[in-house]
């Protein structure tokens, strides 16, 4: 009864039934026509199409944009240079500029390679000749008070350099790797080989604002040190494994960072020492400006000073000692753009405890008395430069750098060295964007705590070749 | 003493420098008194100061490749913006053409040159986003060039009107 009066029903509401199925059809309809495959992705699937689709829309831009440049570049010849010179630009340009740049790069999957490097030869007359044909440090500086060769001439190619770097687009940004690497490693002999080990210079990897591996220090600045040939005697210069972050606002930049620690003391008879016993990394910060007028930084370094000598004297420093302190210091210079590109560069740091951070390490961190306590030294180092541009390819600099340092002669030998200074003065040439050779004149004077002077004069020509 | 005496040495040396630098290098475009043309040759040393700087940049003793390339990235977008600079300052000479009063031959001479001046202001710019740098040095001397060949031939004619 109830199944027939059920099909009466059906068939009775024949109409209804209709309904009932285009309401089915249509549900079944939407239901396919949704997008069933975009619900089962997960969302990093979606977002990695989405990268995968941008970054082939960016090559595909890239191919658009290219007949417009080559229009332009045609469109330059067409323009009828009167001068032989301009058309043999154009040649160079057309030969030289970006196929070269090509040539260095390989893209494998989303990497770019790219290898290059630096040709360099120095020829270097130090009068006298010094423990360094090529340093400068304070020990480097021959004492007047010893007679030494009055002229010495030595030739190097060791500051030539390889490189090789990769980069990878990500939806963080660009992930990089570098490694550089010169021959400034163990030294051959000038008698008959000249061969020189290669040595680790940078190695490292930036991702998402992180700067991984061995490189400068958060410490140094880069765009306000005066261009010279001659390493100055003041020079902040360090390179070391570090972990950095960096934060760019606009052009301008602030970072932090830990950084390999390494403690150099002098003991009682002036004698550096270097305890194995670093335990928390240096500490670093940097900002960094580039207003219209150029640039200016302003760093600083905290560090942790500790020696522990165990069963073992270290130098005049009797074993069974140890003690620690904490020492720092502030570096701040400007590159002050004038007419042109001439530009003045200006630096000045001073610390308690700074050491190795400044002058090549010329005076180190603190004093470590008989008893073993630690002394920190205050130190301080300033510069001046100014570069001037001749003309399109000519320019030169001018600079003074001097440094010193508050010896306690009570603890302290009076050979140690009390201050450093160095002038210079260079002319350089770059006809090409990636050739240029030039010669510096540069004079260094030290003096130590019992008045013993040391002065050098040093002529150095330098060619490089950028590949 | 013998310090100060180094200072105001390298202070002299300055000077001398600057006041003996040529205003204008040998193979440099002349551009004195042309009224508008300044804003070309303003652009024109900005744009030098800037590859100057690119190529100093190039022999840093110690910058690491990656560091050179960020710097690179900041000087490019320096010329783009000078290139876009250029363009803007290129249309308004259509606009003083038509302002000028000038013979009907004249005025084709004129307009003739402004549509030169466009054409490789654009082209500068498209340069300039491409970062193609060493074409971008020759295109603005180029440029100039285009500028100082309309002046030789208006600027005393307008002035003289």
């Amino acid at each position: 009864m109830t199944q027939r009066g059920d099909r009466a029903y059906f068939f009775s509401h024949k109409n209804h039934f209709s309904s009932i199925s285009i309401l089915i059809a249509i549900s079944l309809f939407f239901v396919l026509m949704t997008p069933v495959k975009a619900q089962e992705h997960d969302s990093a699937a979606v977002q990695q199409e989405l990268e995968t689709l941008k970054q082939r829309v960016a090559a595909l831009e890239k191919l658009l944009k290219l007949p417009r440049v080559a229009a332009a570049i045609a469109n330059i010849a067409e323009e009828g240079n009167d001068s032989h010179t301009d058309t043999q630009v154009l040649a160079s340009v057309a030969s030289d500029g970006s196929e070269q740049q090509d040539k260095r790069e390989a893209t494998i999957g989303e990497t770019t390679l790219t290898f290059g490097g630096q040709l360099r030869m120095d020829v270097v007359v130090n009068d006298p000749s010094g423990s360094s044909n090529f340093g400068m440090s304070a020990s480097s500086i021959p004492s007047s008070t010893v007679q030494g060769e009055d002229w010495h001439t030595a030739m190097t190619l060791r500051d030539s350099r390889l490189w090789f770097k990769s980069t990878t687009p990500t939806k963080y940004g660009d992930f990089n790797t570098l490694i550089e690497t010169d021959f400034w490693g163990s030294s051959g002999n000038e008698t008959l080989s000249n061969s020189h080990n290669i040595r680790l210079r940078h190695a490292f990897a930036e991702f998402a604002g992180f700067t991984i591996g061995q490189t400068n220090s958060t410490f140094m600045h880069s765009g306000t040190a005066p261009d010279l040939i001659i390493i100055p005697v003041t020079d902040v210069f360090v390179r070391q494994p570090l972990l950095r972050y960096t934060q760019e606002f606009g052009d301008n930049e602030w970072q932090v960072a830990l950084e390999q620690p390494e403690a150099t003391f002098s003991d009682s008879t002036a004698t550096q020492i270097t305890p194995d016993d670093d335990r928390l990394p240096d500490l670093t910060g940097q900002v960094t400006w580039r207003p219209e007028w150029g640039q200016f930084s302003i760093s600083g370094v905290l560090r942790h000073l500790h020696i522990d000598t165990g069963d073992t004297a270290l130098g005049a420093v009797p074993a069974g000692v140890s003690d620690q302190a904490f020492g720092g210091g502030i570096f701040a210079s400007s590159r002050i753009d004038l007419q042109g590109a001439n530009n003045i560069r200006l630096g000045y740091i001073i610390g308690n405890g700074l050491g190795r951070y400044i002058a090549n390490n010329s005076f180190n961190a603190a004093t470590v008395d008989n008893a073993g306590k630690i002394h920190l030294q205050n130190s301080m180092a300033a510069f001046a430069a100014y570069q001037h541009w001749w003309s399109d390819n000519w320019h030169s600099s001018f600079a003074m750098t001097h440094a010193q340092v508050d010896n306690d002669l009570g603890i302290l030998s009076d050979t140690a060295f009390k201050d450093i200074q160095s002038y210079h003065a260079n002319l350089r040439w770059a006809p090409l964007e990636n050739a240029t050779m030039g010669f510096e004149y540069g004079h260094a004077r030290s003096e130590k705590e019992n008045g013993e002077k040391g002065r050098l004069h040093r002529f150095q020509f330098s060619t490089i070749y950028n590949f | 003493m013998n310090k100060l005496r180094i200072i105001i040495s390298l202070l002299i040396i300055a000077f001398i420098a600057q006041a003996c630098s040529p205003k204008k290098t040998p193979n440099k475009i002349e551009l004195d008194n042309t009224g508008q043309a300044n804003i070309h040759a303003i652009s024109d040393q900005q744009l030098r100061s800037v590859m100057k700087k690119l190529k100093s940049l190039t022999f840093s003793r110690y910058d690491s490749e990656l560091e050179r390339d960020k710097q690179r990235t900041r000087y490019v977008r320096q010329i783009t913006d000078i290139a876009h600079a250029v363009e803007s300052s290129s249309e308004s000479i259509i606009a003083i053409g038509q302002r000028l009063e000038l013979d009907e031959g004249e005025r084709k001479i004129f307009l003739s040159f402004a549509a030169k001046l466009t054409k490789q202001a654009s082209g500068l710019k498209i340069l300039a986003d491409s970062g193609e740098e060493k074409l971008i040095r020759i295109k603005m001397q180029n440029l100039v060039n285009t500028c100082n060949s309309c002046h030789d031939n208006f600027r005393v004619m307008t002035e003289g009107k």
